[in-house]
């Protein structure tokens, strides 16, 4: 690992009340864009802060769940051409063993268009262990359509779009994270649609919900947001 | 393959040939538009022959995503174009830039005499003209991406071995369709559905490509991943691209398809003469 960051990885346990003993008790939701993974990194680092806040804001929720089990849930594209795992999953882990995590991780994928099927297995999947708290790491990203630059040019509706689900995040609303039009979601190339719809699904009415931060350097809509049971 | 054809022209295995670049476009990223009026486009032509062209490419949509351009703007850009190159170059070879067969078609018509496919097979009828025609055709990589859209977040178990799947798929397809085995050309398509890790290596590894026996066409001229090695903009990527051009023609491409023909003209001769494949062009030093 070529990133190693001062002051960020886990310090010991922070309780925060009673923490709750089973099911998903909180997500924490990330950038997901491929630059930061040290394979594709050259001699500039260009998303070391993106990266970094990532981890710092990871470092802070797991140390008030030291016991938590994390399930990486990440969208992949259907029929990849190649055999590397999805890049959020792989950007999970990176994460995860940035901060030192020793605990246990379990990686649940799913298609980036994924039908309701699909969503439906992937929360089951997150399931899987229900004695266990579970904490969700879920790299995904928004519209890559919000500039003429973006990756995939200009579409005017990207914003609005974007905004939403920004909301929604803001205010813990998985209704409107359900209510998202799979079609124009993926016209956008929102990549993230399918892994906040496991998002919604598995973490309704969040207790509390925040944007940490949220950017588009790159024509991308990035997103640090946290929810709690 | 012991040599092949493009036009009237049948050139050796080992041959490295220029082919300009001619954009009917007011967009494109490195001219951004000087080409777009007819005359303009013209003297582009005559530039790029006194400069050693041997092929002239021409195209009328830009790669990169925008304004939609239906095929009838398309052809109202090139076709009467290359009906003028034809009668004014006799012997030129002249590639149009395309991906649609009805374009493909009209300007094979009007004596094009290569379908540079650089969306890797978007239209599959664009090989059946070129073989209706008895023209060339280029194929090429594209990572299965949509025509004009760039690349995200692309990736490859072997990014060479994809290469080599579709570009040589396609042009056993082209040759099964009616195409002169001698007249197609396969093309790595640097930057089209690859980040520079890719695009690099696929340079890196170009012998792989050349070692197929199809001849290997290569358009690096001011790329992003020559950019983005050299933290370059456009407008200051020559020098890069001129140092990809050299390392493709040693291991073996045959056509450079470029901006600046001049610069590419004196590399590819240099080249070509350290191969022992050309004479030098004068040599008194000491031998007085």
């Amino acid at each position: 690992m070529g990133v190693r960051m001062a002051g960020v990885g886990m310090t010991g346990p922070v309780t925060e009340g009673a923490e709750p003993s089973s099911g998903v008790i909180a997500a924490l939701v990330v950038p997901s864009p491929p630059m930061q993974l040290p394979e594709y990194v050259g001699a500039a680092d260009p998303a070391a802060a993106i990266r970094e806040r990532s981890a710092a804001a990871l470092a802070d929720l797991l140390a008030r769940h030291p016991k938590a089990q994390v399930v990486v849930v990440s969208g992949r594209e259907r029929g990849a051409r190649h055999t590397k795992g999805s890049v959020g999953e792989r950007v999970g882990r990176l994460l995860l063993a940035q901060v030192g995590w020793a605990g246990s991780v379990r990686s649940v994928d799913l298609p980036f268009d994924a039908c309701p099927d699909e969503i439906e297995a992937a929360v089951a999947a997150v399931a899987g262990v229900p004695a266990s708290a579970t904490v969700l790491l879920i790299p995904a990203d928004l519209s890559a359509k919000r500039t003429e630059k973006a990756p995939g040019h200009l579409d005017v509706r990207a914003a609005a779009v974007d905004d939403g689900v920004l909301a929604a995040l803001a205010s813990g609303d998985d209704a409107a994270l359900r209510a998202l039009d799979p079609a124009l979601c993926a016209d956008l190339w929102l990549t993230g649609w399918a892994a906040l719809q496991v998002l919604a699904r598995c973490l309704p009415q969040p207790g509390s919900a925040r944007v940490v931060w949220s950017g588009d350097p790159y024509g991308v809509l990035y997103v640090l947001a946290r929810w709690g049971r | 393959m012991v040599e092949f054809r493009l036009g009237r022209h049948t050139y050796a295995a080992h041959s490295r040939l220029v082919m300009a670049i001619v954009n009917r476009t007011p967009d494109s990223f490195y001219d951004t538009g000087a080409t777009w009026a007819a005359d303009a486009a013209k003297d582009r032509v005559r530039q790029v022959v006194d400069e050693g062209a041997d092929i002239v490419d021409i195209g009328g949509i830009k790669a990169a995503p925008g304004a939609e351009i239906d095929a009838a703007e398309e052809m109202s850009r090139v076709v009467d174009f290359v009906g003028w190159v034809r009668a004014a170059y006799p012997e030129l070879v002249i590639s149009v830039d395309t991906w649609r067969a009805e374009v493909g078609r009209a300007v094979c018509a009007e004596g094009a005499d290569l379908l540079n496919d650089a969306w890797g097979g978007a239209d599959p009828d664009l090989p059946s003209v070129a073989a209706e025609f008895g023209v060339g055709l280029v194929c090429t990589h594209t990572g299965g991406v949509t025509p004009r859209t760039r690349p995200f977040r692309m990736e490859y178990d072997d990014v060479v071995a994809d290469i080599l799947e579709s570009v040589v798929g396609q042009a056993e397809r082209a040759v099964a369709v009616g195409v002169a085995r001698d007249r197609i050309l396969i093309d790595p398509a640097h930057d089209f559905g690859k980040n520079t890790w890719h695009s690099l290596e696929a340079t890196r590894r170009l012998g792989e490509l050349v070692g197929t026996g199809w001849p290997v066409l290569v358009s690096l001229s001011n790329k992003d991943f020559v950019g983005e090695t050299l933290d370059r903009p456009v407008g200051e990527r020559l020098t890069g691209t001129l140092a990809a051009t050299a390392i493709s023609s040693w291991l073996g491409a045959q056509v450079y398809r470029v901006h600046e023909v001049a610069e590419t003209r004196q590399v590819l001769d240099m080249v070509s003469t350290i191969a022992g494949e050309r004479p030098p062009a004068i040599t008194t030093r000491g031998l007085q």
